[in-house]
């Protein structure tokens, strides 16, 4: 009976039942999309490395990691009987439009043998798979990313094509792509060699007689051994975590802006039903059956939502892993049922409940007489801010800690989170300043502004929430803005000094044979070898750290294109003088590196001290970089990684650069000029940050959907005014007016408080967060162009959440609005 | 002749090639009788030339090595064993460029079996040829002869041709066989040209059918000394079978009186004209052949059973009324069921009938069952 009348309200108000559902549905969504992205990704990792459907158990490899082993040393096991292997290539492409291309080349008859069951092939097996014209395997998720069907042959930048699309789901292919092993040994050039060989299950004999069988240059690496990827990609799921709660917070805030109103809109219904004798026990009891209902269909809705979302974002979720990390996830075409469902749904009813405390207890202590409620609600509301900014206050100092005392990045996002809330919750009272500040500006011949300044003042009472959530996500918009197109300068202007040759050869060609040509050709043109290899060493905190080492041609120009952010005195004498080593930021702010330090770069050598610390940005691994002459001493044996060519800036590079390709018979991808290496520098770059700023958009998108919930409802608590209005005799056009001065004015001054906190949010970002989640620093810069786009968005939403529901206020007569006031 | 497994195979390698997909119902063995074009053909009146031919012949489509031996143990226990390499050509030689040795075109299917008293067990490999830069790791070599899959090998003792040894070694199940025989090779049909269609398409076709082993046998680990008859059979061509036809019952038997006898029907798809075409040969001891057409052989299946959710034909009556013989054909187990990608029966069987030349052991293979409603 008490739920029916309680109920009836939100019949004859639809929409405000509609604000308190998105409320919920808002706080659910991201939450719940982030959770199920994690929980996926996390499901990849726990089933470690997979070939389609079966997992190795190790793999064989050149004793030196990232080196190529000979195909000859996997048909010679073969031929030893050992049948539960299978050779693997993987190489990475650049398809035309630039995008990295991640392809694993399979024997296909090896596999099928080896993995044991046909399953891990499913029931049609391999069909043309490893036969020309071959196939080229691919998840559908993927495919949809990639933006071609099945059938499609992907143009690469080298001019030629991969084989026919295939779009093959259910085999956890995730972020790679599969072809036949001889495919792509012809498509890179890489004829004899492999990757690794995957070992699949065996009996215990036969997995160490192969072991024993390997020969001195092949190294095993066991399965237990391989680094944990739910480790190294840790930060990443855990920034994601953060964006779902922010959007959570948002979402509390519109669900407890919502039911605020509707437990004032039905003040007077609460003191009819306690006068009807209804106990204040009853009472309870039905309004928060009422508010289970609507947690109840919110997260429903919420949840699907976030399904959907999760499993559109998760493409993009795989590429910024295997980009950023070296790590893959499957794409599945469903979802994983996961048990941290539960999560977002306790969460949700626990902030709902606390949300609904202060206006319940409101609404039950509220006195039974009319007499004095105006004053008592004034008094509640001054109250409430006081709080609230004293709640910032403590949020912010919180915050200051986190921030200089945080090493980890969970107490990093600890810290972020304060700062975020803090802003939120301080926003009312500084708001009130300003407009106070704003009134004693303004002449009291000019009634109206001074009324408009007044009232705003007033509006801020039951509006503040809405723009503590509008505030809340337009900071964190703001902030991660900053911070990425701050990242963006710092990595373009990193490439542009690292850079410092003019072509890249990527292809084996012996340097010697380029030297002369180009002797011929270019006078004063120099070719340099670049080496790199991977490497495990003792870290400061006694494990092992896997890392690369690369080396440093000779030469000033090269040796000027490290930027230290820390060294020692006489660093790059010493460094010259092969007497040290660089270490990479990474290496020092997460290994623990530092300065200093003496480290044993190769066994026979004496240690080494680190010099100095240089920015390697977007590079997930630690490295070590030494003078090209230390390198060689160690690894007298190494072949180059590549070659590079340098030669006065104004030398035809390009007409070189195709002679070069003409005279080696080289690919068109194989020589790549410093532009074009740093276009794809940046791009890569882009491309790993569009799921953080998918989900910044859609942060944006709940601000303006909140914003839009919150006017509604308070206009329609703003009947009465506008009836009053109309009865003065102020004509539409002049009310219109007023309503978007207004609330353009609330908006500007949140504007105000957005820029500071944004630039602070986004220094938080820059200085504490990223360093410790990838090791990668870097100075903000702010672009101020981007400020005046989000207060141009910001407004619009405003504009707009003000003038759809206010041109029902404005079109009705003025005795319909007195009389809807009165029911 | 005999056209043996290629069928299913083919079909596995065919259908991968680029035409339509695999017909992988038992039954379809239609793949069989598809076009040849680029391939070499079979044609009589080439002579042929050892030791080369008992190497590879990657210009024909496809090519076998098929041995099965019937062994018996210290206690006169019967086993079986069959080893088989299969070669298949995925295109014509050179019509495609090959960058590398995995593009060879070249795809060897293994199979190996053995049944023991107690029981049978089957295995299969699969390998692409190529040349790795002096390693491979399926081939076929003629001088010194060496057919190999991994581990898996069938080669020549030293640089003739026999004796031979055979090997093979999936996970706790072994065998190891010397093959020897003082008996020249036997070159079936016309000169080792074996007709298999009127218009005149066919296969090489040669046999190595008196082979006498021993060796051992290893079952669960466990190794058991083993003496008794092997048979060998070597053919190649780029054609097989006809379109109509449903599968094949084949039989290579060791009898009591020295001679080898051959036989095998090809069954017709159901609905499909004619009745089963068969032949046969008889191999006197001294290697002068003996062909049986059509006429000359009666087939009457005795008992059914129920093998692999199929209604299998595991004991026949044969008759060969020219010759006065008649054999009651039994299989060793029912189980000698190969649960390999295209599955098929093939064991060791006992001839049982009056007289030596109508008793004795040997092998059966029969294909194109389909599964059957219980």
């Amino acid at each position: 009976m008490i739920l029916r009348s309680l109920l009836a309200h939100y019949r004859r108000h639809p929409l405000q039942a509609l604000f308190l559902l998105t409320g919920i549905v808002v706080a659910n969504v991201l939450l719940v999309g982030t959770l199920l992205i994690n929980a996926q990704a996390r499901a990849s990792y726990g089933q470690g490395e997979r070939l389609l459907n079966a997992g190795p158990v190790a793999w064989i490899q050149h004793r030196t990691e990232g080196r190529s082993m000979d195909e000859r040393d996997y048909i010679r096991l073969r031929r030893q009987g050992f049948d539960r292997i299978a050779p693997v290539l993987t190489r990475t492409v650049r398809a035309a439009d630039g995008e990295p291309l991640e392809i694993l080349g399979i024997d296909a008859f090896a596999f099928t043998g080896a993995a044991g069951d046909s399953e891990a092939i499913g029931e049609d097996g391999f069909g043309a798979f490893p036969f020309p014209p071959y196939r080229l395997w691919v998840a559908p998720g993927r495919l949809r990313q990639l933006g071609y069907a099945a059938g499609d042959r992907i143009p690469l930048d080298t001019g030629a094509t991969l084989p026919p699309v295939q779009a093959v789901p259910g085999q956890q292919l995730g972020h790679r792509l599969l072809l036949d092993i001889g495919a792509l040994q012809a498509l890179t050039d890489s004829a004899g060699e492999l990757s690794y060989v995957a070992v699949f299950a065996a009996p215990p004999e036969r997995i160490e007689a192969l072991r024993a069988a390997l020969p001195e240059h092949l190294a095993w690496r066991d399965r237990l051994d391989a680094p944990d990827p739910a480790e190294m990609a840790q930060s990443f799921h855990l920034n994601l975590a953060a964006m779902g709660l922010l959007t959570f917070v948002v979402g509390i805030f519109l669900t407890y802006n919502a039911l605020t109103f509707s437990f004032t809109d039905r003040g007077e219904l609460f003191r009819r039903l306690r006068l009807a004798g209804v106990s204040r026990g009853e009472l309870r009891r039905g309004l928060l059956l009422e508010l289970g209902a609507f947690l109840a269909v919110g997260s429903l809705v919420g949840y699907w939502l976030g399904a959907l979302l999760a499993a559109r974002l998760l493409p993009g979720v795989g590429r910024t892993l295997a980009q950023l990390y070296d790590v893959y996830i499957d794409y599945p075409d469903t979802l994983l049922p996961d048990t941290s469902w539960l999560l977002p749904l306790a969460m949700t009813t626990i902030a709902a409940l606390m949300c609904i405390a202060f206006p319940l207890r409101a609404a039950l202590d509220t006195p039974l007489l009319h007499r004095g409620e105006r004053r008592w609600q004034q008094r509640r509301m001054t109250l409430r801010d006081r709080r609230m900014a004293l709640g910032g206050c403590a949020l912010l100092v919180v915050a200051a800690l986190a921030g200089s005392l945080a090493t980890t990045l969970p107490l990093a996002l600890a810290g972020m989170a304060s700062l975020l809330l803090g802003a939120a919750l301080l926003l009312p009272l500084p708001l009130r300043a300003l407009l106070r500040a704003l009134a004693a500006l303004v002449p009291p011949q000019r009634a109206r502004a001074a009324w408009l300044i007044a009232d705003s003042r007033w509006l801020l009472g039951p509006a503040s929430l809405a723009l503590m959530a509008m505030t809340l996500a337009l900071v964190a918009n703001s902030g991660l803005n900053t911070m990425i197109s701050s990242f963006r300068q710092a990595t373009d202007a990193w490439l542009e000094q690292r850079l410092a040759a003019q072509l890249y050869v990527t292809a084996r060609v012996d340097a010697g044979a380029v030297q002369a040509w180009l002797a011929a050709r270019q006078p004063g043109a120099r070719v340099v070898q670049r080496f790199r290899r991977d490497l495990r060493a003792a870290g400061p905190a006694g494990r092992g750290v896997p890392l690369e080492v690369v080396s440093l041609q000779a030469g000033e120009r090269f040796l000027d294109s490290v930027d230290l952010i820390r060294a020692e005195p006489d660093a790059r004498a010493d460094f010259a003088a092969g007497d040290g080593l660089f270490i990479s930021e990474r290496a020092w702010r997460l290994d623990g590196w530092t300065p200093g330090d003496r480290v044993a770069l190769c066994a026979g050598r004496p240690s080494v001290p680190l010099l100095g610390v240089y920015h390697d940005y977007g590079n997930p691994r630690s490295q070590w970089m030494a003078s090209e002459a230390l390198y060689r001493a160690c690894w007298p044996d190494d072949r180059p990684a590549g070659l590079a060519v340098v030669g006065p800036a104004a030398a035809p590079w390009g007409p070189l650069r195709s002679a070069l390709i003409a005279a080696f018979a080289l690919d068109e991808g194989a020589v790549i000029d410093q532009q074009e290496l740093k276009q794809i520098g940046l791009a890569v770059f882009d491309r790993t940050f569009t799921v953080t700023q998918a989900l910044n958009a859609l942060t944006l998108l709940v601000a303006g959907i909140g914003m839009f919930c919150a006017i509604s409802a308070i206009h329609h608590h703003r009947v009465g005014y506008q009836a009053l209005l109309a009865s003065l005799g102020v004509s539409r056009r002049e009310r219109g007016a007023l309503l978007i001065a207004q609330w353009g004015l609330l908006g500007l001054l949140c504007m105000a408080v957005v820029w500071p906190f944004g630039a602070v949010l986004a220094a938080y970002l820059a200085g504490i967060v990223t360093p410790v989640a990838f090791g990668w620093s870097f100075p903000l810069v702010f672009a101020w162009g981007h400020y005046l786009e989000l207060a141009a968005t910001a407004s619009g939403a405003l504009v707009l959440a003000v003038l759809l529901p206010s041109i029902r206020l404005l079109r009705a007569s003025p005795a319909a609005l007195l009389r809807e006031q009165a029911t | 002749m005999s056209p043996r497994l290629i069928a299913p195979w083919l079909a596995l390698v065919l259908s991968a090639c680029g035409s339509e997909p695999a017909p992988t119902g038992d039954t379809d063995f239609a793949i069989l009788a598809q076009a040849a074009e680029g391939y070499a053909q079979a044609v009589p009146g080439r002579a042929l030339a050892f030791p080369t031919d008992h190497g590879a012949h990657p210009e024909f489509r496809i090519e076998w090595w098929y041995l099965t031996a019937n062994l018996t143990d210290d206690e006169g226990r019967a086993y079986g064993a069959q080893w088989t390499l299969f070669r298949s050509a995925v295109r014509p030689p050179g019509s495609n460029p090959m960058r590398n040795a995995w593009q060879s075109g070249q795809v060897y299917m293994a199979h190996f079996a053995l049944t023991w008293p107690q029981g049978h067990r089957g295995f299969q490999r699969y390998a692409r040829g190529g040349d790795h830069a002096g390693e491979a790791q399926a081939a076929v070599r003629a001088q010194p002869f060496a057919a190999w899959l991994d581990d898996w090998t069938l080669r020549s003792s030293g640089e003739d041709w026999l004796p031979l040894e055979v090997r093979a070694r999936p996970d706790e199940d072994a065998l190891a066989l010397r093959l020897r025989s003082d008996r020249p090779l036997v070159l079936q049909g016309a000169d080792g040209f074996s007709q298999k269609h009127p218009g005149g398409g066919g296969s090489y076709y040669y046999s190595q059918p008196f082979l006498a082993a021993d060796g051992w046998v290893e079952i669960g680990g466990r190794r058991i000394a083993v003496t008794g008859q092997a048979w060998l059979d070597r053919e190649w061509s780029s054609q097989f079978l006809q379109p109509d036809q449903q599968g094949w019952d084949w039989f290579a038997l060791h009898l009591d009186s020295g001679e080898k006898l051959m036989l095998f029907q090809l069954r017709p798809m159901p609905g499909a004209p004619g009745g089963a075409y068969r032949h046969g040969v008889l191999i006197r001891p001294d290697g002068a052949r003996q062909e049986l057409g059509v006429s000359a052989i009666e087939l009457e299946v005795l008992r059914r059973e129920r093998v692999a959710g199929r209604q299998l034909p595991l004991a026949w009556r044969v008759a060969l009324p020219t010759l006065g013989r008649e054999l009651r054909i039994e299989a060793l187990r029912p189980d000698q069921w190969m649960n390999v990608d295209f599955p098929y029966w093939e064991g060791a069987v006992r001839a049982e009938g009056a007289g030596p030349g109508s008793r004795g052991v040997g092998y059966m293979e029969l294909t194109g069952y389909p599964p059957a409603a219980r």
